[in-house]
């Protein structure tokens, strides 16, 4: 008896969790697609290195820096509507990582990791930005290396 | 300054014939043809062509002939500030490389369009400018074997005289990038109004100029030079309307400037630069360049 209630338990549990699993889904599916909303399903290899070799920075005042520039430059490149190609970007996130008295390849692996990242996305072949789409689609680079490192 | 003798730089030959001949297969071979779009456009503007030059390049190339290879060294400037609109005010997006190499234009005005044509030094400003239109130009930089990273008067020469050939492979790159239109032009309208939307103007005569100044930048026709030159500057603003032309003789002249024009350069009055310059016939307005996509980007952003 106690052996069937268990049973029963466990399978209306398995059931709830698979019907809001379902219902998440569902919701996902059903949802229309919003540019706004960016949902990472599943990390790829070259972020999941990125966010190792940032847990390994020591210094929380750079983790929180290297933070900032990243949602800072993802923002930008959202709301910026001058920029006319992806080179001309870097001269830009240079000239404010100085201002903050950031130097590049402070911590040469997690800078190995974002190059490699970037490389993996395709940032490093300069594209004109020509609509929206194409901003969102630059600033996006950005918004997920925001979500690797949060 | 004055009293140096340029006499071996004049580069240009006065061949009326030659220059109809050449015309003869241009698609627009009359500026006046395709004029209409644009006429009145520079009236009481100006427009400087150098500063776009400096503003994409960084510095404002001054270049110094050593043999009589003017021809080349005019179209050369034209095709940078050809460029370097097509960057900045056209927002193609192309990536300047380096100033124009000159000795494979000498080379192919002389040798190409010319067909051999001319035994001493100097060539004809539409062979230069069809040659760029037809083939190409490059920046200054190394292709395989061919050294073109300096300027060398004595390759110039050398690669000028009848017969000389360059390798395909050279011929294939510069090919893909060729000035996409040229034409004649004849008047001083013509000039401003080009030059404000953005084409530069290559210009050929035996007219020479003072090597001195006056306090408005402008320098008085004196002597004859057999030369070709270029217009990288208009500004029919000011109450002395003119042209700033770019020579390719180094710091050859002084006095005083306007509007920062570069080293080497001279304003002409409006109607002296079509009295005794644009009437030659040889006279050239360029635009459009197939230029160079931008390189990799840096991706060691952090």
């Amino acid at each position: 008896m106690k052996d069937n209630i268990q049973t029963i338990v466990t399978t209306v549990c398995v059931c709830i969790c698979l019907a809001l699993g379902y219902d998440k889904a569902k919701t996902f599916i059903n949802t229309e697609p919003n540019n706004d909303m960016h949902i990472i399903q599943s990390i790829s290899p070259e972020l999941e290195n990125v966010k190792n070799q940032f847990n390994k920075i020591e210094s929380n005042t750079d983790k929180e820096l290297i933070y900032k520039l990243f949602v800072g430059s993802a923002e930008y490149l959202n709301a910026c509507e001058t920029m006319l190609a992806t080179n001309q970007f870097d001269p830009i996130l240079g000239r404010v990582q100085s201002s903050y008295g950031w130097k590049r390849d402070k911590y040469v692996a997690f800078t190995d990791a974002v190059s490699e990242y970037l490389i993996s996305v395709g940032y490093d072949k300069p594209k004109a930005l020509k609509t929206a789409d194409d901003r969102k689609e630059f600033a996006q680079i950005f918004q997920d290396l925001v979500e690797a490192i949060k | 300054m004055s009293d140096t003798d340029f006499s071996n730089l004049g580069g240009w030959v006065d061949d009326p014939r030659g220059v109809e001949e050449a015309m003869s297969d241009l698609p627009h071979p009359v500026f006046s043809d395709i004029y209409s779009s644009m006429r009145g456009d520079g009236a009481g503007k100006t427009r400087l062509l150098y500063n776009i030059i400096r503003h994409v390049a960084g510095d404002f190339p001054i270049r110094k002939q050593s043999i009589g290879d003017c021809v080349s060294m005019g179209a050369a400037y034209a095709v940078d500030a050809i460029k370097c609109v097509d960057i900045f005010i056209h927002k193609d997006f192309e990536d300047w490389v380096a100033e124009t190499a000159t000795e494979d234009i000498y080379w192919g005005s002389r040798n190409v369009i010319g067909k051999g044509r001319i035994s001493g030094d100097g060539s004809l400003g539409v062979w230069a400018a069809k040659y760029v239109n037809e083939y190409g130009s490059l920046p200054r930089g190394k292709y395989g074997d061919i050294d073109l990273s300096e300027y060398s008067g004595s390759k110039a020469r050398t690669w000028g005289r009848r017969g000389y050939e360059l390798p395909e492979d050279f011929i294939h790159i510069v090919k893909q990038h060729p000035v996409q239109t040229i034409s004649q032009v004849k008047t001083y309208e013509e000039v401003r109004d080009l030059v404000y939307n953005g084409y530069a103007v290559t210009i050929a005569s035996n007219q020479g100029f003072s090597s001195r100044r006056d306090d408005e930048g402008f320098s008085k026709p004196q002597g004859s030079w057999s030369h070709q030159m270029s217009i990288l500057a208009v500004d029919d603003e000011y109450k002395r309307p003119g042209v700033c032309v770019q020579n390719s003789w180094g710091v050859w002249n002084g006095g005083p400037k306007r509007h920062d024009q570069p080293d080497g350069s001279f304003w002409v009055d409006a109607d002296e630069i079509e009295k005794r310059i644009l009437r030659t016939g040889d006279c050239w307005a360029f635009s459009g360049y197939d230029g160079f996509q931008p390189r990799k980007l840096n991706t060691r952003i952090i």
